[in-house]
């Protein structure tokens, strides 16, 4: 058994094996390139995409119109609403593969990006966009700008015609709307159509041309068609999201429309809700489902990043707005310096106080997917990661090391094989493959990553474990062992962090989550086995569990609790808790495991979850989840500016 | 008698055979019975006396049991491994014990096998917050919780691969441990008589009935504990089983189940932890003491203080099979460190062999 060499990419062009290549690049983007891109649908025997999607943070002195400027259209293009925030050092990109080149060859442009983190390849996010920055072009100004308070909510399944959300004439209060995707039912990883049909523009509206994909309609349209559709004083909600191919509103339960109603609904008849948020006006960015049902890591970035520029261009200069975003991974740095965070932190600062973003501190306290252990001199530590029979997916588990951390080896043991692999030293990557020379897992271990700013993240990266499909290369399930050895003489620490790979509400991916197993960890369901105490020596932790796109210094991240507390405690027990349990333990610098604030997200410890809206006016649902605290808290926000 | 007799004769004939043509036979038996006495009489002829060979059973001999349906077999074992218990209880320092002679002996002496003291009120009042807390995962195991509310064969059967099929003898053993179980612990909770959580406050609101008899100690612990300890003793003495040998190897997850199975009672609002304490050791005692009169082996004397299962400022103990039993004084849990004989028993040892064999 051996690692075999990183391959030289077809799309990047870069010879992946070559000394210091993998340094401070996406391991993801790496990986894609080994399984050719594989886990996006592509794989062997099909065509690579033609545009990757990226998300770029700039080096100090650059912004957004000097990239342009050194760029053409022709292999990078960025949506124009980035011209929008000056001094704004992110952006997201369609790049083809000439970027490459251009970063390889010309310097000038080298020296404007400091880094870039690959996005989600499917779909038409591997298209070029409508209308993106040209040299010189200037910022857009989209008509029928808000001010005063506006919500803003990044979601999926935002059902704006429910009465939640309409305003004392029965008018929507979303009065901009833009969604992400492009085509009829959807396309995303495990699901992929054969046949693409394109939205209707007249029916789901223009695209943005600020944004460049997706399809926008305003208020105005949207009170247009239930106008259309509203017979003897009543909507028909089916047949307006019939008629705007919005064919996941008619179902019952959407996520989106459950959190936009406690952020901003009107109650019900026994809690009547008449505050500022059930009155103000909101913008409303319905995520791609390819991104809702997205497995993989970087996947969110660019759509978030591109949701979040869209609600500030439809807000005038002087608006005070206020973002949900309950959604989340579970893999990254979990210090702030992901691409995703640093653009919001950034974003924020900028804004000078008229934006705040309330994002979920996660649901993933009790699912086993975080390790956490010091490294004395010539010490080891094991790690044993289960992968589910039946993953349709890939599955990830991000190693995270601080600076100074270069002389810890990792070895990898593979299901059902008694050896391990060779160890890899920091500065090395490879894959090991099966007899056809497909990939069955990749460790990408370089010294400095794109994924985040501090120390460095080794990726171990697998094939799914289950396929229908032949062309699929599938990997063995079981426990793969990974042993993490400091060969140096200073005491360093790791987390390593399983990347989210669930299903989502009413989907069928194939997604099966991953997890740790350890002898130590408590696993009984007793009272006190729902947090860590110091005296475990599992490196199995729940605490340090926690959305890694809330873990940045300028958002807020809140935990949840129960409304009713009981004997057992008041914390929700999926979520990551306040104060940290177990906060002695050692840590990578700037982590963080605390939510900035709770609010309750379960009723009591039976009835978990809280009421909020169906997707149909009238109709409520129990959800259950960080994703209910967050919007609870944006709320507050909007309630107190 | 023969009113009977006649009449069964009679109106099963008749109704046994107008109903099979009609459709409403009462009794599947009678329909044999009519077939039997029909095909008899056809077939039978003149009757030419006891014309077969006979072996005779030896007077009193264990192996007979196998001649036997497995009710009576199982009633015969057991009023031998009755034979010699009995109870103590003295009101002064409100102890009981369980106590054993040998009846067969010409010199019968009584020797203690279990002694047992209670919490008092004060201390039970002061778990009865902890059954608050445990209240918060009924709703995580409402289904092991009523599933376990019958003896939860199916839970042990998982563990260690019972079959009804190839374990009949075993499950036997168990069919007794249970029986010893329920009649001992039935005393102790009489003698006893300790209220049950429900009494102490309006808000416990258990999820199941709360049963007709003292909380302490718990029945269910007490059975869960001695069927693992019955198991674990009976897999370390199937012969060529290795090293170390599987009952041992099973024994945490035997120990888990049965620990699962005790808070699950309190869980559910029934029991206090230290009734699950109270009986982890008497379980573990009667399976011992049957496993020793089975195998002509001894046993150690094992005692629980209520009085004691308490932390160092008097605060509430929460159960923990973390918890030793072996102390041999100044503890909740003791066990002394002499042992005693307890006889033979015949019958018992024979059931014990051939449940052994089942695992060969």
């Amino acid at each position: 058994m051996s690692w075999q060499p990183l391959p030289t990419g077809e799309f990047t062009g870069i010879d992946w094996n070559a000394p210091g290549a993998i340094d401070g690049e996406d391991p993801y983007l790496i990986w894609a390139e080994a399984d050719q891109f594989a886990g996006y649908h592509f794989g062997r025997g099909k065509k690579p995409p033609k545009w990757l999607p990226i998300v770029i943070e700039l080096t100090a002195e650059a912004d957004v119109p000097a990239l342009v400027a050194a760029s053409s259209t022709a292999w990078l293009q960025i949506p124009r609403v980035y011209l929008n925030v000056p001094g704004l050092r992110f952006c997201t990109a369609r790049v083809k593969k000439r970027f490459f080149d251009q970063l390889r060859n010309n310097p000038h442009f080298r020296g404007l990006i400091l880094r870039f983190e690959l996005g989600l390849p499917v779909g038409h996010h591997t298209h070029p966009l409508v209308d993106p920055c040209t040299p010189g072009s200037h910022p857009d100004h989209a008509p029928g700008l808000l001010d005063g308070k506006v919500l803003g909510l990044i979601d999926g399944g935002l059902a704006f015609a429910n009465d939640q959300f309409l305003d004392a004439q029965g008018r929507t209060r979303v009065k901009h709307f833009w969604r992400q995707d492009d085509t009829v039912n959807g396309n995303w990883p495990g699901n992929q159509p054969h046949h693409c049909v394109p939205l209707d523009p007249a029916r789901a509206g223009p695209t943005p041309c600020d944004m460049g994909y997706g399809h926008e309609l305003s208020g105005a349209a949207i009170d247009a068609a239930m106008a259309a559709y509203t017979r003897h004083g009543q909507l028909d909600e089916d047949a307006l999201y019939e008629h705007l191919q919005l064919w996941d509103l008619s179902r019952p339960v959407n996520h989106g429309t459950h959190v936009m109603s406690l952020a901003c609904g009107k109650g019900n008849l026994l809690h009547p809700m008449d505050d500022e948020a059930s009155r103000c006006d909101l913008v409303a960015v319905q995520l791609d489902w390819s991104n809702v049902l997205d497995t993989s890591g970087g996947a969110m970035n660019v759509s978030v990043l591109d949701g979040l520029m869209y609600i500030l261009a439809r807000c005038a200069p002087s608006a005070q707005l206020v973002v949900n975003i309950s959604w989340g991974t579970l893999a990254g740095p979990h210090d702030g310096t992901s691409v995703l965070e640093a653009a919001m932190d950034q974003l924020v600062a900028l804004l000078g106080g008229r934006l705040q973003i309330a994002v979920p501190a996660g649901n993933a306290y009790q699912s086993r997917t975080h390790a956490n252990a010091t490294l004395p001199p010539g010490g080891s530590v094991a790690l044993h990661w289960c992968v589910q029979p039946d993953d349709r997916t890939e599955s990830y588990l991000e190693i995270w090391l601080p600076a100074g951390a270069q002389n810890v080896r990792i070895s990898v043991t593979p299901p059902g094989q008694t050896q391990p692999l060779p160890p890899m030293a920091m500065g090395q990557g490879g894959t090991w493959v099966n007899a056809q020379g497909s990939p069955l897992c990749g460790l990408i271990y370089p010294t400095t990553s794109a994924l985040g700013s501090h120390g460095t993240c080794a990726l171990l990266a697998l094939a799914p474990t289950f396929s229908r499909r032949r062309s699929v290369v599938t990997g063995p399930f079981g426990t793969w062992k990974v042993v993490l050895s400091n060969t140096g003489s200073t005491e360093t620490l790791f987390d390593a962090y399983i990347e989210r790979d669930d299903v989502a509400i009413g989907q069928n991916t194939g997604a099966r989550q991953s997890y740790l197993e350890d002898v130590f960890y408590d696993t009984s369901g007793n009272l006190g086995s729902f947090v860590d105490h110091a005296d475990n020596p599992t490196p199995v932790r729940r605490s340090g569990t926690f959305n890694s796109l809330s873990t940045g210094q300028n958002t807020v991240s809140v935990g949840g609790v129960r409304a009713q507390s009981s004997a057992g405690g008041h914390f929700a027990l999926y979520s990551p808790r306040k104060p940290d349990p177990d906060a002695g333990r050692p840590q990578r610098p700037g982590v963080k495991k605390v939510p900035e604030t709770l609010k309750a997200s379960d009723d009591n410890p039976a009835l978990w979850g809280v009421l909020g809206a169906g997707s149909r006016s009238g109709s409520v649902v129990r959800l259950a989840g960080t994703s209910s605290a967050a919007p609870l808290e944006a709320r507050d926000m909007l309630n107190g500016l | 008698m023969s009113g009977g007799f006649s009449g069964g004769f009679s109106g099963g004939f008749s109704g046994g055979f107008s109903g099979g043509f009609s459709g409403g036979a009462a009794d599947p038996r009678v329909n044999m019975a009519d077939a039997l006495i029909l095909n008899r009489a056809a077939i039978v002829g003149p009757f030419t006396g006891a014309s077969l060979h006979v072996t005779e059973p030896g007077f009193d001999k264990p192996a007979n049991l196998a001649l036997w349906a497995d009710g009576p077999r199982v009633t015969a074992c057991f009023t031998e491994l009755l034979e010699g218990l009995l109870f103590k209880s003295n009101n002064g320092t409100k102890q009981a014990s369980l106590e054993f002679a040998n009846l067969q002996s010409s010199n019968i002496q009584r020797k203690p096998l279990v002694r047992m003291r209670a919490p008092t009120k004060a201390q039970f009042k002061k778990q009865l917050d902890l059954v608050a807390a445990y209240a918060d995962l009924r709703a995580d195991r409402a289904v092991e919780i009523v599933a376990q509310m019958t003896p939860p064969m199916a839970f042990w059967s998982s563990v260690v691969g019972l079959t009804a099929h190839r374990h009949k003898k075993t499950l036997q053993l168990i069919d007794l441990v249970f029986s010893l179980c329920v009649h001992v612990e039935m005393r102790f909770k009489h003698i006893f008589a300790s209220i049950r959580p429900v009494a102490f406050s309006p808000q416990i609101q258990p999820m199941i009935e709360t049963p007709g008899h003292g909380s302490w100690p718990s029945g269910h612990a007490t059975e869960a504990f001695a069927v693992a300890t019955l198991l674990e003793a009976l897999l370390d003495a199937v012969p060529g089983t290795g090293s170390p040998p599987n009952g041992t190897l099973s024994r945490e997850q035997l120990q888990r189940l049965a620990a699962r199975i005790a808070t699950n009672r309190v869980v559910s609002g029934v029991h206090y932890p230290v009734d699950s304490a109270g009986g982890r050791l008497l379980g573990t005692a009667l399976a011992e003491f049957l496993v020793a009169r089975a195998t002509g082996t001894r046993v150690h004397e094992r005692g629980f203080d209520g009085r004691l299962f308490e932390g160092p400022n008097g605060e509430p103990l929460d159960f923990s099979l973390n918890q030793s039993m072996d102390h041999t004084s100044g503890n909740a849990y003791t066990r002394s460190a002499t042992s005693t004989a307890v006889g033979n028993a015949p019958l018992l040892a024979w059931l014990w062999g051939e449940a052994l064999k089942e695992w060969a």
